[in-house]
């Protein structure tokens, strides 16, 4: 007798992905948080810092949940949860970050027959390219009348993606390798 | 007069979810249009009035603070830069750029105009306020449930709204525990116990994550059936009386955004 198995659809979320998308999107919103308010908020360095770190956790959910996706629900989640805590002006971020979580999905997508630490890295990279990016055009929609206040708004969000490159991406390879090492990320 | 300031604070608190959010996520959307120091003028004093409600005076008086500071480091970042640009104009590298007529130009900026993208932010802030300091998270998920959001968003949507707090908790353990080990923080030790910090935490929060998932399962959150909640959240006529007020608040906005201007367009420096 044959016995057939259904595959399960790309589509199809399991309560456990739900789970850690939540948990982790309260943590990038919890580090950062505490980071910038120990820098006091202009600071260079904790904004560097800051960024880094949300590379970090975003790079180990998507090792974690490595699954085309992952990053349209985490922009969702994330952006509904600042909008509440953070400001309405969070809506108008969120069509650039969509969109950057889309691109990145689908690389997801394109690269889930060799999925490893390396092929996960680009999806990141491009998903935070293209917040700094939304960020940007946002500063500029806001502060139009003085574009010196764009040029400012401007320096620290490049300074912001730096700190992914610097220190988001580096940190957060090595401790994916730490985590897979205790076993607690099985997937890849 | 006291009675009529208690029954305007309850009318507003007692607002459905919904109803507060729509209205900060509409104003936010209209403040970015207006650009005329009179109608953000009338923005403004309409939305403190709206703030006033929740009768929190202190964290009003505190997010203003706040915003004045971030205010006063934005001027004086841009003074900062003034400077630099004139500075770098005498260096021979730069001299084909012309650093000074810019600085120029963004010392005109710097008048009255800087009032403006400022001017927003405070209206902003007291919309935020009412929602952020009236916000219960019951209320948020039964609000959600209502709306027919996915599953797949409004379940890590919930859980990330819960366990926000006591991340919070865990972090300060995990500082503790190094502290314990005899980690002195300072400026640079801090960045080197960035990856001390972030192991345990990531371990900690993976493994809540299993257990909240096997007791969320256990609960039945899988199952595909209507389920009942313990509050019920319905819109009374009050939402709707405020709904319409707002409603004519924009329209005078837009009115006073009109005469004043001519007409609303956006408006871009050096357009």
């Amino acid at each position: 007798m044959e016995t057939t198995v259904k595959k399960k659809s790309i589509f199809y979320w399991s309560t456990e992905h739900l789970v850690i998308i939540g948990i982790f999107a309260a943590m990038i919103k919890v580090v950062t948080l505490i980071v910038s308010l120990m820098g006091g908020g202009m600071n260079p360095v904790s904004l560097f810092i800051k960024n880094g770190l949300a590379t970090v956790i975003l790079l180990i959910l998507a090792v974690r949940i490595s699954k085309p996706g992952v990053f349209i629900l985490y922009c969702l989640v994330s952006q509904v949860v600042s909008l509440i805590f953070g400001g309405f002006l969070f809506v108008f971020l969120l069509p650039g970050t969509l969109l950057g979580a889309c691109i990145a999905d689908v690389f997801l997508f394109f690269v889930k027959k060799h999925l490893n630490v390396w092929t996960i890295l680009p999806s990141v990279m491009i998903f935070d390219f293209m917040t700094k990016t939304s960020s940007l055009a946002f500063s500029f929609l806001m502060v139009r009348e003085n574009i010196m206040m764009f040029y400012l708004g401007a320096f620290f969000i490049v300074l912001g993606y730096l700190g992914c490159l610097l220190i988001g991406i580096p940190l957060g390879i090595k401790l994916v390798k730490e985590l897979q090492h205790a076993g607690i990320i099985r997937t890849v | 007069m006291r009675a009529l300031l208690e029954q305007y604070s309850q009318f507003v608190i007692n607002l459905d979810i919904r109803t507060k959010f729509f209205i900060a996520i509409a104003t936010s959307m209209f403040t970015i249009v207006l650009n005329h120091f009179l109608s953000l003028g009338f923005a403004f004093l309409v939305s403190f009035f709206y703030v006033l409600a929740i009768k929190q005076y202190r964290v009003v008086v505190k997010s203003y603070g706040v915003m004045i500071v971030i205010c006063i480091l934005a001027v004086l970042f841009s003074n900062l830069l003034i400077i630099s640009l004139n500075w770098g104009a005498k260096i021979t590298f730069f001299q084909s750029y012309d650093l000074i007529g810019f600085a120029n130009s963004l010392k005109k900026s710097l008048g009255w105009e800087i009032l403006i993208p400022f001017s927003r932010m405070f209206i902003f802030i007291n919309v935020l306020l009412v929602v952020s300091l009236t916000f219960e998270n019951q209320h948020f998920i039964i609000a959600m449930q209502k709306m027919h959001l996915p599953r797949c968003i409004f379940l890590p949507m919930m859980v990330c709204c819960r366990f926000i707090p006591s991340f919070l908790t865990d972090l300060k353990q995990c500082h503790d525990s190094l502290k314990i080990r005899g980690f002195k923080f300072g400026l640079i030790s801090s960045l080197f116990s960035l990856r001390m910090m972030m192991v345990p935490f990531c371990v900690r929060t993976l493994r809540l994550a299993d257990n909240l998932v096997m007791s969320l399962e256990l609960r039945g959150i899988g199952n595909k059936n209507k389920t009942t909640s313990m509050y019920e959240l319905r819109m009374t006529y009050k939402d709707y009386w405020m709904l319409g007020l707002f409603l004519v608040v924009l329209i005078s906005l837009v009115m006073v955004q009109y005469y004043m201007q001519g007409t609303i367009k956006m408006k871009v420096m050096g357009a």
